[in-house]
């Protein structure tokens, strides 16, 4: 299976001499949900930043398809036009992503640019009512909250129908509806076979994940969530955590009472795991 | 000096609140059954610059009062609050006027009312400086209202595109849409920072201690505005913006619109007869 983005010795330097990124390779194929997490300033953000064009690494190649995305590349029009509706960047700041006088305009904004007039009402009307954002389509991005800023960001990159969403920290700042708005978004889009990497803290959403990378201006480690969480002392070296449930079991394993109690293979990485493990284990008491 | 520094704190904290409540509320813009609220914006925003013009030429007290009350009577129409609105267009009229107009009522020449200085200068309060002043005042006033009727009753969105399909170019509207985005953002950033420094000190500062603070506080909102812009424009270029703004507008004009313009051009044809020819 041929990747859809290949990262091969990605070296990146910021202005003032820092590395942010240093001899990265990873592979991402279509369809995947890719999550990257590490510690602050670990460069996760360039990372995105550069899988969306919109910076490039000084040492290195990115391929996108097959095809070395550099700067030459993305001043062809039609080439650029093409990638931009293929990939979708949602920025962990809704504020940097709502520069439009009215949350209409900044969903219509992609699809103007991209898209002929008519098609772009059209679909940034479809995507308006799928969101639920009638309400506040008038309305000035300063004047609305932080949950629907979130969500008008988001609709403002699905207008565009892309296939590869970037997502950068998608759940910080957000209150606990919102938070489950995004993880079931997330699992609508991995339904859709839309191939999706996004970079978090939160333990919940990186459970989504297919593939995960500990990030920390090298790859420290690649793995499904359940081997990345499985490896407490990389988390904790890289200042990430497990899943609260996970604790739990855990807490529950090193008592030595209730040990020979609960028999299970892998620590539950999720409610729905911890649930049917309780379920079974209640049955066989009864 | 203590309390000064405080004063001005409290000056820059409720100025910042009071201007991002009144822009930002929009609540008069966005009441549908309101008179000029019904109009097309573009319509609307050519009808009151006639009638800023026209007051502007206007040379007596009369027919400006007849202007200023035909503001008030669009207000009312609008479902503005009659008294609401003439405290936002008063509110800054004395800052404005009060400067240039103070002067004049003493330094005219003409009929003196009331004396004030005879030796070694003669200074008086005369008629013509007081008529003159109050022409002044009731002009800037009533232009300043048919200003504030505009912006009171239009979404700052339909303002902008309005301007834009009269010939306004695409750049100067988004240059100023992103300053009027982001400007009040960053406010609330000083606010923020005000407050913060509120909650840590437990002692007022001296006057130089402020302004040592305040400048750190501008070179952090400097920063923190340059990396803002920075990726306020990564997030346009990956939406597929090509240095070409591209805006979207779908005003229709209707009849009443058309009326609309009519009476205005009419009103202003009369006043300024009237103004030039029998008065």
């Amino acid at each position: 299976m041929k990747p859809l983005y290949e990262l091969k010795n990605i070296y990146y330097q910021y202005p003032d001499g820092t590395i942010a990124l240093d001899n990265i390779n990873m592979k991402i194929y279509e369809g995947e949900v890719v999550a990257i997490i590490g510690p602050n300033g670990a460069g996760k953000t360039t990372l995105l930043k550069i899988l969306d064009a919109l910076e490039f690494p000084k040492k290195g190649e990115v391929y996108f398809e097959g095809k070395k995305l550099e700067e030459r590349l993305l001043n062809d029009i039609e080439f650029m036009k093409y990638f931009r509706k293929k990939v979708g960047f949602i920025f962990q700041d809704p504020d940097t992503m709502l520069f439009s006088p009215t949350v209409w305009d900044d969903v219509a904004f992609a699809p103007l640019h991209l898209y002929d007039k008519d098609t772009a009402i059209k679909v940034t009307e479809k995507v308006i009512n799928e969101m639920n954002l009638n309400h506040i389509k008038d309305k000035h991005p300063y004047n609305i909250s932080g949950g629907e800023k979130k969500k008008s960001s988001i609709a403002a990159v699905l207008s565009i129908t892309p296939d590869v969403i970037l997502m950068d920290e998608p759940t910080s700042y957000l209150d606990p509806k919102s938070r489950n708005y995004i993880i079931n978004l997330i699992k609508d889009l991995k339904s859709k076979n839309k191939t999706i990497v996004f970079v978090s803290h939160d333990p919940n959403l990186i459970t989504l994940a297919d593939r995960c990378y500990i990030l920390n201006k090298k790859i420290i480690a690649e793995g499904t969530p359940r081997e990345i969480f499985s490896n407490v002392e990389i988390l904790e070296e890289n200042n990430l955590d497990v899943p609260e449930i996970t604790k739990l079991f855990k807490l529950l394993l090193d008592d030595k009472d209730l040990i020979s109690k609960i028999n299970i293979d892998n620590l539950p990485i999720t409610v729905d795991e911890a649930y049917n493990i309780l379920k079974d284990l209640l049955k066989s008491k009864t | 000096m203590v309390n000064s520094v405080k004063l001005i704190n409290k000056t820059v904290e409720h100025v910042i609140k009071y201007i991002s409540e009144a822009v930002f509320s929009e609540k008069f813009a966005r009441n549908k059954d309101g008179f000029l609220q019904k109009l097309d914006p573009r319509i609307k925003i050519i009808g009151l610059i006639i009638l800023v013009i026209t007051t502007v030429s206007i040379k007596h007290i009369k027919v400006l009062l007849f202007l200023y009350i035909l503001s008030l009577v669009f207000c009312i129409l609008s479902r503005i609050p009659l008294l609401y609105y003439i405290k936002r267009v008063w509110l800054f009229i004395p800052l404005f006027t009060g400067i240039i107009i103070l002067p004049v009522i003493f330094l005219t020449p003409g009929h003196p009312i009331y004396i004030i200085l005879k030796k070694p200068y003669y200074i008086a309060i005369t008629y013509e400086g007081i008529k003159y002043a109050v022409l002044f005042t009731l002009r800037v006033a009533t232009a300043i209202s048919y200003t504030v009727l505009i912006t009171l009753t239009t979404r700052w969105d339909e303002i902008m595109k309005a301007l834009n399909s009269l010939g306004v170019p695409d750049i100067v509207i988004t240059i100023m849409t992103l300053a009027y985005r982001y400007i009040f953002l960053l406010l609330n950033n000083v606010l923020e920072m005000m407050y913060s420094k509120k909650s840590r000190l437990c002692r007022n500062l001296k006057l130089k201690e402020s302004w040592i603070i305040a400048g750190k506080s501008m070179g952090a909102l400097f920063i923190k505005t340059q990396r803002m812009g920075e990726d306020i424009y990564y997030a346009m270029l990956s939406r597929g913006y090509l240095n070409e703004p591209r805006i979207f507008t779908n005003f229709k004009v209707k009849y009443y619109d058309i009326i609309f313009l009519c009476f205005i051009i009419l009103i202003s044809s009369i006043s300024l007869g009237y103004d030039r020819l029998i008065l």
